[in-house]
């Protein structure tokens, strides 16, 4: 039965344990699923009783209630939209709707690449890689480093960069999609790659030439080691850990 | 003192590909949880499975965080992958749609053994072989 609900959903279901019965839910806009009659209906040699039900709107919102700022370094304020602004003298606001984007700064992924970007000197070229909601470049640009470039392979991404930066006030010098598996990758003084361990190995192959500096995000503790030593010969200047995940300072020169 | 559980989420979905689509975006959203940070760590654990559906079992706690493990492949899924077939028989008693080994059958039972409710590698295997024959694929 569980072969013939895959083969119904390729993109995969939800299982309820009930007491006595199991159910399996498909999740589908209308007319994405596959039609049952109603009542009873045999699946994979299986006789089910099949009801539907409506998952309410706001599905994609419902997170919204629980998701609360982050103060990074003591110097920079991420918060969302529907957030109170910053009042402390001397910290730097971001304002971030992640939409359907990933990073709403408050990931540790996010959070460990933003902390790495405040012990860096804010001059210079940046290139963010993988940008998702943007949260890095427009943090970038508002620290001070200049042209700053966004790159995503996602489409929903480099829209929801572009949006947040407006919301920011801030103009960046490019928002583009990219994909480093098939190019050869963008060069900046400084760039940020909060993405994978694979993507992060595929781009030590896409870099023609390598930035000053660049931090790497996105690694499970575990992947870390591998990751420093396929970007050499820069040298690991730091390392940041949280909640599992670690993000890394390469440079050209060490510390 | 420990976090008071909310709920508990069971998906299957495909590992190192989690999106915000459906499955995935309402079976979480619509309980507060936060679907791109669960994408992010799922995809994250499950980069080297390519696409193969994964169980999970993700643990929400009041406060909407979240923790979650994951399980091997479903035994279909193997079957499939092992027959070299994209779906099983309509019809399984009558029509046979490909064949797999014994050998191929004690490799999947080895990969089953940790979530299956079974004593030794031989009941596991006997397990993948009832599948299999559920499926329409023959084992010899």
């Amino acid at each position: 039965m569980l072969a013939a609900l895959l083969e119904m959903a390729p993109e995969g279901f939800e299982q309820v344990d009930g007491e006595g019965f199991v159910e399996f839910a498909l999740y589908g806009a209308p007319g994405e699923l596959p039609t049952f009659p109603d009542g009873e209906a045999e699946v994979g040699g299986v006789r089910v009783q099949v009801r539907g039900e409506e998952v309410p709107d706001d599905w994609e919102e419902r997170w919204k209630h629980y998701h609360v700022p982050v103060l990074v370094a003591g110097k920079l304020w991420v918060r969302p939209p529907w957030e109170e602004p910053a009042v402390r003298p001397g910290v730097t606001e971001v304002v971030i709707d992640p939409g359907r984007a990933f990073g709403t700064g408050t990931h540790p992924t996010t959070r460990l690449c933003l902390e790495l970007m405040l012990d860096l000197p804010a001059r210079g070229s940046f290139a963010d890689l993988g940008c998702g909601s943007g949260v890095l470049a427009i943090a970038a640009s508002k620290l001070g480093f200049s042209p700053v470039r966004a790159y995503d392979s996602d489409r929903l991404a480099v829209e929801a960069t572009g949006l947040n930066a407006r919301a920011n006030g801030v103009v960046l010098d490019s928002v583009e999609r990219f994909d480093l598996r098939s190019g050869v990758a963008p060069v900046a003084d400084v760039v940020a790659a909060n993405l994978m361990r694979p993507l992060l190995l595929a781009l030590t192959e896409a870099m023609r030439e390598g930035p000053s500096v660049i931090i790497a995000s996105g690694l499970l503790d575990h992947e870390a080691d591998e990751v420093a030593a396929a970007f050499a010969p820069l040298f690991e200047r730091r390392r940041l850990s949280l909640k599992g995940w670690t993000a890394l300072l390469l440079a050209k020169v060490p510390d | 003192m420990a976090k008071k559980v909310l709920t508990l989420i069971k998906l299957q979905v495909p590992g190192g590909a989690a999106n915000p689509a459906p499955p995935v975006g309402p079976a979480l959203g619509q309980h507060g949880v936060n679907i791109m940070e669960f994408c992010k760590a799922f995809n994250a654990q499950t980069q080297d499975q390519n696409g193969r559906i994964i169980p999970v079992e993700i643990t929400v706690f009041e406060d909407r965080s979240f923790t979650f493990i994951t399980k091997t492949p479903p035994a279909a899924v193997l079957i499939k992958e092992a027959a070299g077939i994209q779906k099983g028989s309509a019809e399984p008693n009558r029509e046979k749609v490909a064949k797999i080994t014994k050998d191929q059958v004690r490799q999947i039972a080895e990969t089953k053994l940790q979530d299956l409710n079974a004593r030794d590698i031989d009941q596991a295997a006997k397990i993948i072989e009832g599948t299999a024959r559920s499926m329409g694929v023959e084992v010899g």
